[in-house]
């Protein structure tokens, strides 16, 4: 069985006395995609800033890659890589500097044959001495993803990845993290409101409600959980009758 | 023993942070170069040299006058000090409860989650802020070249002035963890900030009294550890270089005290790069003067089916003003200014309603230049009015129509204040009689709206005839060739004003000689405003019809590719 990647315990996130979230605990092992689903509010961002180490925890325990963040969050942030959902990139940076710049803050030594890979797998090479605001939407996204997989993580985040994507950059969007999971063994977390996507790319799913959890496992354990019996229920009713939104 | 999160070394951030800039400056120089290719460009650049060279290094190389100061050496120290107390009060002050530290979108989204430590961010935004403080000072000693002597008077005045701003910035950064650590604590925002405008009342209130009773001495002594901090402005020679040292020596030990501060900054950061990036958006976007969120508020007036598009627009544009700007607004103001006039020239206050009188003019001056700033042809909101089913010149007229009713009635609540608080043949003004004072109010009051009308002619026609000239020089485009351009638009304005104000001046003047053989001299200055309030109307009017026709015809997509 695959090693746990990403283990949260009794997390909990204060802002004064509001909780943003509230003692939340799951885990992603190595190769799997956890789905974390929930309406606006719903505490996803908050948990996924968090894991990153971007903000502090109020309580529990944050691990990824065994490594405690609270303890040592520059180790952990070596391990893990943070796509957030606009891609914000240095307007006077190419496309070759942001990697190399990149590389720097990793300390990724001879950079030069992996990030030659990542863009051609993203087809950003012959975008290579171009500056943001030459590229596309899709294009800027492919940048941040070539960055943040520039130094291999093991572990990673994604917050609404499909943001502003054409129907190609949707497809291959699915694709690379399908593949950063099955075949790079990566342990990932999506944040999504699509639930098309989250049923084709996610092993597990985990919805949360006003900064709890309200059901976590495999796609399958979640829809049966709240199907009631009836086998063409899908993820999209699943989430309806799990948070109580109305759907009208 | 340090925690993880306050080790790390210097060095990988401070290679990165050299990496990124020098690109970035690179890649910046490089592609001002590149759009040198274009005439507008070049033609910005070479106004701005030849700006900067005329109105700053030639008057600095010319100066004789070895070291120019307004006030003597110590009276200027004081000053000085006074202003630095006033801008750190001005720094503890700050409006946000978790103010965060600032760093661009992009660096947030890039160094937070990469492997540095909280004390590596901080040294990065230290360094990076150094950089920044170096270019101020540039700047500031450029401003202020007319006051030097020669060229090492300009390396001391650098070297001072970026000293003192590396240490305001040092001190802006150990105030924003401070705050941050106070709200931790649970202290409030209203609490801080009811002790620091105490201490700021106190402090004005104190400076007062010391001056007005002339306790120079006790004011020195207070003043002690300030003036040291500014002594380099005005020290020279041995004295200089140990008062720069003291700079140097602060600046070390607030470095120390900031990365002592282990405070968690990057929530406030975030939100704060978040906030700074749509303030440059608007900024890019032609909306430098809506900078806080929109409120709903109440309808100006109500907007009837019968209502002509012209009015539908009016109603659109005053409806994203501030809640607080409207008609209560206009009448309690005015009220005010009735009684308060009166009230200060009963209670003998005489110079200073005649002081409020000529600050109210020079304001209402003022804004008759800045209406020609405010409001301009977005070029993109162009793209979506020409799909309405309108002409193009009542688009035109409905854009102009609020910013005619809104500086109206300014100008005339001005107006108003300043021909209440006029004193009336005086010793220095012994021919304003209180007929002629009233005649000027009506003819200025006549001319407010037209000449309104008119400064918004100039500048939208430019925008509309040259819409990629105009558009580049928005606000929130920066360069030094768009500071360039900016001046030739500005001087196109200023000509095409001065050219639309030759007929009604010389109609007014026709106005003026005929009337005479009817009536005085007041009544024949009423006539020849009112004969160019007319003609000012109707060349606005026609300027309206070219600006329509003009506006139907734009190809603004090929226009923004440019």
């Amino acid at each position: 069985m695959s090693s746990v990647m990403i283990a949260v315990e009794g997390f909990s996130k204060h802002y004064g006395t509001f909780a943003a979230v509230r003692d939340l605990s799951f885990s992603v092992r190595a190769g799997e995609v956890l789905g974390l689903v929930g309406p606006n509010g719903a505490g996803k961002t908050t948990t996924l800033r968090c894991l990153t180490g971007v903000i502090p925890a109020t309580a529990g325990s944050l691990q990824v890659a065994g490594i405690n963040i609270a303890d040592d969050p520059v180790a952990a942030k070596r391990q893990l890589a943070f796509f957030p959902d606009e891609p914000r990139l240095f307007e006077h940076l190419t496309v070759r500097q942001h990697l190399n710049f990149s590389a720097r803050i990793y300390q990724v030594q001879q950079y030069e044959a992996r990030a030659e890979q990542l863009l051609a797998e993203l087809e950003l090479t012959d975008k290579i001495d171009q500056l943001p605001s030459e590229l596309s939407r899709g294009m800027k996204q492919k940048l941040v993803i070539a960055c943040g997989l520039l130094h291999s993580p093991k572990v990673m985040f994604f917050d609404e990845p499909l943001t502003g994507l054409d129907p190609l950059g949707i497809r291959r969007m699915k694709q690379t993290i399908k593949r950063l999971a099955q075949q790079e063994g990566a342990a990932i977390i999506l944040s999504s409101h699509l639930m098309g996507l989250l049923e084709e790319v996610c092993s597990h799913v985990l919805i949360m409600k006003k900064g709890e959890r309200v059901a976590l496992g495999t796609l399958t354990e979640v829809v049966r959980q709240f199907s009631g019996g009836d086998d063409a229920v899908d993820l999209e009713e699943v989430f309806v009758r799990a948070t109580g939104e109305s759907g009208e | 023993m340090l925690s993880p999160s306050q080790q790390g070394s210097v060095l990988p951030v401070l290679r990165a942070l050299i990496y990124l800039r020098g690109m970035m400056l690179r890649n910046l120089l490089l592609s001002y170069l590149r759009r040198l290719r274009q005439p507008r460009y070049l033609l910005g650049s070479a106004v701005a040299l030849a700006y900067i060279w005329f109105a700053f290094i030639q008057r600095a190389e010319r100066s004789d006058r070895g070291g120019f100061m307004p006030i003597p050496a110590d009276a200027m120290e004081m000053v000085l000090a006074c202003l630095l107390i006033g801008l750190i009060l001005a720094i503890w002050l700050r409006p946000d409860a978790k103010p965060g530290l600032g760093f661009t979108e992009a660096e947030t989204a890039f160094l937070f989650p990469a492997p540095f430590s909280r004390r590596q961010l901080i040294h990065y935004k230290l360094l990076s802020g150094l950089g920044a403080s170096f270019l101020a000072a540039l700047f500031l000693t450029l401003l202020m070249a007319r006051t030097l002597d020669g060229w090492s008077d300009v390396v001391t005045r650098v070297a001072t002035w970026w000293a003192l701003n590396a240490n305001v910035m040092l001190h802006t950064v150990a105030v924003a963890l401070v705050l941050n650590r106070f709200s931790g604590y649970g202290v409030s925002l209203v609490v801080r900030r009811s002790v620091i405008t105490l201490l700021c009342v106190l402090y004005v209130g104190g400076l007062v009294y010391l001056v007005t009773h002339e306790q120079f001495d006790l004011l020195r002594q207070l003043l002690t550890p300030f003036r040291a901090l500014v002594r380099p402005f005005v020290a020279g020679g041995a004295e200089y270089a140990g008062s720069l040292s003291l700079l140097f020596v602060v600046f070390a030990l607030q470095y120390f005290w900031v990365l002592r501060l282990e405070t968690p900054f990057e929530e406030a950061s975030i939100a704060l790069a978040a906030r700074h990036a749509e303030l440059v958006a608007k900024m890019r976007g032609g909306k430098a003067f809506a900078l806080q969120k929109p409120k709903a508020r109440r309808e100006p007036f109500r907007l009837r089916n019968w209502m002509p598009v012209e009015f539908v627009l009016l109603w659109k544009r005053l409806l994203a003003l501030p809640a607080w700007l409207n008609g209560r607004t206009f009448v309690a103001l005015f009220a005010i200014i009735v009684i308060g006039m009166q009230w200060l020239q009963q209670a003998g206050f005489d110079k200073a309603a005649g002081v409020i009188a000529v600050i109210a003019l020079a304001i209402a001056a003022y804004l008759q230049f800045l209406v020609s700033m405010i409001v301009r042809f977005d070029l993109a909101q162009v793209d979506q009015m020409k799909a309405w089913p309108v002409p193009g010149w009542r688009i035109v007229l409905g854009t102009f129509l609020s910013p005619m009713v809104i500086m109206t009635g300014i100008a005339w609540l001005l107006i108003l204040a300043a021909a209440l608080g006029m004193p009336v043949e005086t010793e220095r003004l012994p021919w304003l009689t209180s007929p002629l004072k009233l005649a000027l109010a009506v003819s200025f009051a006549l001319l407010s709206p037209a000449i309104t009308a008119l400064q918004l002619i100039g500048p939208n026609a430019i925008g509309l005839f040259f819409p990629g000239f105009a558009q580049t020089s928005r606000p929130g485009q920066r360069g030094f060739d768009v500071a360039g351009m900016r001046m030739v638009l500005m001087a196109g304005q200023l000509l095409l004003l001065m050219l639309m104000l030759i007929p009604p001046l010389l109609v007014a003047g026709l106005g003026f000689f005929f009337s005479r053989w009817f009536t005085d001299f007041t009544g024949g200055m009423v006539t020849a405003s009112a004969c160019a309030c007319v003609v000012l109307l109707l060349e606005a009017l026609y300027g309206v019809h070219l600006l329509g026709e003009r506006f139907e015809r734009l190809d603004v997509a090929g226009e923004l590719r440019q």
